[in-house]
């Protein structure tokens, strides 16, 4: 066996473990146990615990515990961490697994998960900054916020009870063939800075897929944040020329 | 296939498992797109996980010769063993796939599909992975075309950038120019260029023969249309649309009421803001809302009168919104019959009975003049009262102050209370708004107002809170009404594609109007006919009729809309026809719909980016654009249609072709001056026949101060806002507020507000006074049930478009209808449950959704009518309002039919 092989097998026993840990946490800690109101007991319920002893808790299962928000936060890797060259392999499936989610490279990318349907759902919570929701990554928004986030994003699975993907009949295909994303920028010499192949309008927050939670696309060197100092953006794409003769809009008073 | 065995992982997102099925294959790993390429047979493992990714696994049960197999990991202690000891193949789940993804021709011949078992090879890697995605498919700078046009979708009309590239579609962004959106668009909107490629585009005329429709040419289907015109001229009517663009219901309109002298033209616009358009004529003496959308970004105080717009205008809702985000404060007041996204966003939410509304109009008009926080000098200087006269009708009478102060005071917020629902502290707070001078408050409406009984009422009595406490003609400070459709302004309103209405706001009835269009067409005096044609309702009526029992109307052509989904209680109005041997149904259209299916002649149409194109949004913004693909197959522009049937009957002889002078009344001319035969096909493109009808169009623009620029000026900007005035340097200015002195040029010095269209002549607007009334159909016992239809994010009119996209189809597959907890609970319904609903007009059974996008209160549901497998149309009811005939959608009574109890 490999010694990468073994690697492999002992991460993923790991991981396992974590997780029926956290099967098993979940079980042992009842919300009512830790609400109740202590009250002159006559049964045999058990004490509510001390806050002192709650921090305990707390502490002990905050890196195992998915559930909890700022654990996942600690979970990030920081930009700082050493951030190892993305194989080729990577790179391609991770361009790949993008086109899955759009109709085109810079449509806005379905919602992989359900979601609360009515109001609006806390999509910042973990998507403001981005998160390792357990072998997932919940990318960081890349654009500036606007209030309705599912104006744009909307759900590709359990979209409504007793929905079938394709309601009660069919409706046939569709044959849009839409861009798929850019191949890597130019280069100027070998060396030299690529420049950014994309458009970056709505593509402000260039962390959120080069980022160190990115798995494919992730740059080698996320601590220089300042991205467009040496990537060049393209002005075509980001609409910066306008088409024959257009001028600008007009200035009203 | 010579190559079996292969093993593709498809856990990219997923480290773990990606290295535990990398362990497990541990030769042989490529990737997508080389599989694509190579040909091969390869193996798919698939976790769990990737399994979810719909998309994604589609596409690779797309790929011929792929076999799928889930490679579920029960446990982790499969880690490591040399082969997948639970691996099993989901055959449920591959089934779908394969009936979906593989072609008919493909599936035959792939014999091991479904039976082979994965087999890791050892010993050989396979070639490191070069692209996953097809590099023919990637954007490189430079070799996408981008133009501008207006969405195809909402009233908004938000600018996109279509990219093209050999001769597809292929990517749509927001225009970052565009002063609409700002770079930004919905849901819709994003994937608006899917729209053109559903697989079941219409593509030959097809003609019904025996209860099945055959293709034919279109010379042929011409024909056809033009012998059913001349044998019975009056029997013939246009049904026509806010989806229309401008040139479109320019040639319709001027084929109609110039060509025939027949006024039986209507536009599907009927459906949805007729009673704006009677709202506003009859209150500032001509139609579309003074103000614009710059308002979004002035006002303080948003009033959203029964408008989901989080839904249903996503785009300027976000306008809104986005200013809290700057740290500014918009306060939103949602009153509504429903919780909705948009309530979500709210400051304070009223939820009001069912025609709740006029009273808390009046409840508002009540507390300003018993408050007296009512602006005296707005309303002395601006404003005279009115009140309906003894028959509902478009002028009214003038009431007097006095007898307004004494019909309104009994509007106490108590009494509004039992009314509407809201509770008297709520009605006062939202008086206080209007109250208080210091705010800029900015109403705002589309279909909940305008489709109600009692519609052109609402309509008035919005804008007269407005007037009444002076909130009016600031920027952010006034009554604006939305609009569902691209061109209901546009088309519908501007060009007046409208029973009575000729282009320009002009009347049919008004014999000086008449005169002033037939100058312009250089027709015989006469020819235009001075009575109005059918409304919407009664078109479909008398189509419904037999021509025995005085069903006058005989053949209708519809052009851009779907009345087999849209209209009204389908079985009175749509479906009697359709058994009918003499009458006959002409839809011109780009799917299949309910409305096709039913049709004896249906004509392919070209679509948005597939033809020159120009619409009006509701700030009375006119947009153009440039045909940027090709139509499909033998779909034809619905322009080329309406010439070329004209045309037909030109030269079978019918007089009213001819103008004044015996030439065909559609007049192409090249840039050297010579006539074309734009209505043969092959010179169709010649010229633009766009800019020449609408130059002609133009003509009438200026009788009612709707101004519009040359041509050339919409091709150079992002859309204009009429009236738009040449400037004495040679530019052209458009004008953000109408009636208000130094923004529109039309108002006299000194006068500060004009309204120079007056219904009474004095430059005064008329503030209307309603009395609450009760709506023609409640609940009762029988029917306990208040229903509301209308829309959702995802789709848009039919669904006949969105529906065949497959994010948002996805999204929103179908049709649901939405319970209350309460109600659900005491009737037994479950989520996803089908519930079967009456009416006194129809049964439906839909999915239950308890609370769904929206919350309902008890006793009412809301079912959305996008689906047209699941017609709500069916239950509804045809009352409409007396004045603008525009039918309720938004309320009739129904009951639950739970299952086990059916009756």
């Amino acid at each position: 066996m490999s010694s990468a092989r073994l690697f492999h097998v002992i991460a993923a026993g790991a991981v396992g473990v974590a997780l029926m840990g956290l099967a098993t946490s979940w079980r042992s800690v009842p919300t009512a146990r830790r609400y109740a109101r202590p009250e002159p007991s006559t049964s045999a319920a058990p004490l509510v615990p001390t806050y002192a002893a709650e921090r305990e808790r707390h502490h002990d299962n905050r890196l195992r515990h998915p559930g909890n928000l700022r654990a996942m936060g600690a979970d990030r890797p920081a930009i700082t961490d050493p951030s190892p060259v993305v194989s080729d392999e990577r790179w391609s499936a991770a361009l790949a697994a993008r086109t899955q989610r759009r109709a085109y490279d810079g449509a806005p990318p379905t919602i992989p998960h359900p979601i609360r349907q009515q109001d609006f759902p806390n999509c910042m919570t973990c998507h403001g900054e981005g998160l390792r929701v357990g072998a997932q990554v919940a990318p960081a928004i890349c654009h500036e916020t606007h209030v309705s986030c599912v104006q744009c994003h909307v759900v590709s699975v359990d979209p409504i009870p007793g929905a079938t993907p394709d309601g009660v009949i069919p409706f046939e295909d569709n044959s849009f063939a839409g861009l798929t994303p850019p191949l890597r920028g130019e280069r100027a010499w070998v060396g030299a800075p690529p420049t950014i192949p994309h458009a970056t309008n709505m593509r402000s927050n260039c962390g959120s897929c080069h980022g160190p939670l990115a798995l494919g696309l992730r740059t080698s060197h996320p601590w220089r944040q300042s991205c467009t100092q040496c990537h060049a953006p393209s002005a075509e794409l980001n609409q910066r020329p306008t088409y024959a003769g257009t001028p600008p809009p007009l200035a009203l008073r | 296939m010579p190559v079996a065995g292969l093993v593709v992982t498809l856990t990219e997102l997923d480290l773990v498992r990606d290295e535990a099925c990398a362990a497990l294959a541990s030769d042989a790993r490529i990737t997508l797109g080389e599989m694509q390429r190579g040909g091969r047979l390869p193996v798919v493992l698939a976790t769990d996980s990737v399994l979810e990714e719909q998309d994604l696994m589609n596409d690779v049960a797309r790929t011929p010769g792929v076999l799928l197999v889930d490679l579920a990991f029960d446990d982790f202690s499969d880690v490591g063993s040399s082969a997948p000891t639970s691996c099993r193949q989901r055959r449920g789940r591959e089934g779908r796939m394969e009936r979906r993804g593989f072609p008919q021709g493909q599936r035959a011949g792939d014999g091991h599909r479904g039976r082979r078992p994965p087999r890791a090879r050892a010993g050989r890697r396979a070639p490191p992975a070069t692209q996953a995605v097809d590099p023919a498919l990637a954007a490189r700078v430079g070799d996408v075309t981008w133009g501008k046009a207006p969405c195809r979708f909402c009233g908004t009309g938000c600018t996109v950038q279509a990219g093209v590239r050999g001769g597809r579609v292929v990517t749509i962004a927001g225009d970052q120019l565009a002063p609409v959106n700002r770079g930004l668009l919905c849901v819709k909107g994003y994937h608006v260029g899917l729209a053109l490629y559903g697989s079941d585009r219409l593509t030959r005329p097809m003609l019904k023969r025996n209860g099945r429709h055959v293709p034919i040419s279109w010379e042929e289907a011409v024909d056809i249309i033009a012998r059913r015109v001349i044998a019975k001229p009056r029997g013939f009517a246009f049904y026509g649309s806010g989806q229309w663009t401008i040139p479109e219901g320019y040639a319709a309109q001027k084929f109609m009421k110039g060509g025939l002298g027949s006024n039986h033209i209507d536009p599907n616009a009927r459906l949805c803001m007729a009673s704006a358009v009677t709202g506003y004529t009859s209150t500032f003496g001509v139609d579309e809302p003074y103000n614009c959308f710059d308002d979004l970004e002035h006002t303080d105080v948003v009033i959203l009168w029964g408008n989901n717009m989080a839904e249903m205008h996503p785009v300027l809702f976000s306008r809104l919104m986005d200013r809290r985000s700057r740290g500014e404060r918009v306060t939103l007041v949602d009153l509504t019959t429903r919780r909705t996204r948009t309530s979500a966003f709210a400051d304070h939410v009223m939820v009001f009975k069912p025609h709740g509304d006029l009273a808390l109009a009046n409840g508002i008009a009540h507390l300003l003049i018993a408050n007296n926080t009512w602006d005296r000098a707005f309303v002395e200087r601006y404003v005279n009262f009115r009140k309906d006269s003894e028959r509902p009708d478009l002028n009214g009478q003038a009431m007097t102050f006095e007898e307004y102060r004494r019909r309104i005071a009994r509007y106490t917020p108590e009494y509004v209370e039992t009314l509407s629902g809201v509770p008297a502290a709520e009605v006062r707070r939202l008086a206080g708004f209007f109250a208080d001078r210091n705010l800029k408050v900015l109403s705002l409406w589309c279909m909940g107002v305008n489709q109600h009984t009692r519609g052109t009422a609402m309509n008035r009595l919005i804008h007269a809170v407005h007037m009444l406490s002076g909130h009016f003609g600031r920027p952010g400070d006034g009554p604006q009404s939305l609009t569902g459709q691209p061109s209901a302004c546009g088309t519908a309103r501007e060009v007046g594609t409208i029973a009575h209405l000729l282009p320009g706001g002009l009347l049919v009835a008004n014999a000086d109007h008449r005169h002033k269009a037939e100058e312009i067409w250089n027709l015989p005096a006469g020819r235009i006919n001075a009575t109005p044609g059918y409304h919407t309702v009664q078109m479909w009526k008398k189509f419904s009729t037999a021509t025995a029992q005085g069903g006058d109307i005989d053949t209708i052509w519809v052009q851009v809309t779907n009345p087999g989904q849209s209209l009204p209680n389908l079985a009175e109005l749509f479906d009697p026809s359709r058994t009918m041997a003499d009458k006959f149904l002409i839809v011109s259209d780009v799917y299949p719909t309910a409305t096709t299916r039913q049709a004896d002649l249906i004509l392919p149409s070209a679509m948005w980016v597939e033809k020159n194109g120009m619409t009006g949004n509701s700030e009375r913004r006119t947009q153009q654009w440039f045909k940027m693909v090709d139509p499909p197959g033998e779909a034809r522009a619905d322009v080329w249609q309406t010439v070329a049937v004209a045309r037909r009957l030109f030269d079978l002889g019918h007089p009213g072709m001819r103008d004044k002078d015996g030439e065909f009344i559609f007049r192409f001319r090249n840039a050297a001056g010579a006539n074309v035969p734009s209505w043969e096909y092959p010179r169709f493109h010649e010229v633009n026949v766009d800019a020449q009808l609408f130059e002609e169009y133009r003509r009438f623009s200026r009788f009612k101060h709707k101004n519009l620029a040359p041509y050339e000026q919409y091709v150079s900007h992002r859309g204009m806002r009429w009236p738009v005035i040449e400037q004495p340097d040679g530019s052209w200015r458009e004008t953000r507020y109408r009636f208000i002195e130094g923004e529109d040029p039309n108002v006299e010095a000194g006068k500060r507000i004009q309204f120079y269209h007056s219904v009474t002549h004095d430059d005064r607007a008329s503030l209307w006074f309603h009395e609450h009334e009760n709506p023609p159909e409640m609940p009762d016992a029988q029917y306990p049930f208040w229903l509301c239809t209308g829309r959702v994010l995802e789709h848009w009119h039919s669904g006949s478009m969105t529906m065949r996209v497959p994010q948002l189809r996805r999204a929103m597959p179908n049709a649901y209808v939405e319970v209350n907890r309460e109600d659900a609970e005491r009737l037994g319904i479950r989520d996803g449950d089908t519930v079967p609903r009456e009416s006194r007009r129809g049964r439906l059974s839909l999915p239950a959704w308890i609370d769904g996008r929206a919350s309902p209160p008890p006793g009412t549901v809301f079912v959305p009518w996008f689906d047209e497998r699941l017609l709500i149309n069916q239950l509804t009811l045809d009352a409409h309002d007396p004045i603008s005939k525009q039918p309720d959608y938004k309320k009739c009574a129904v009951r639950i039919v739970p299952a086990g109890t059916r009756r």
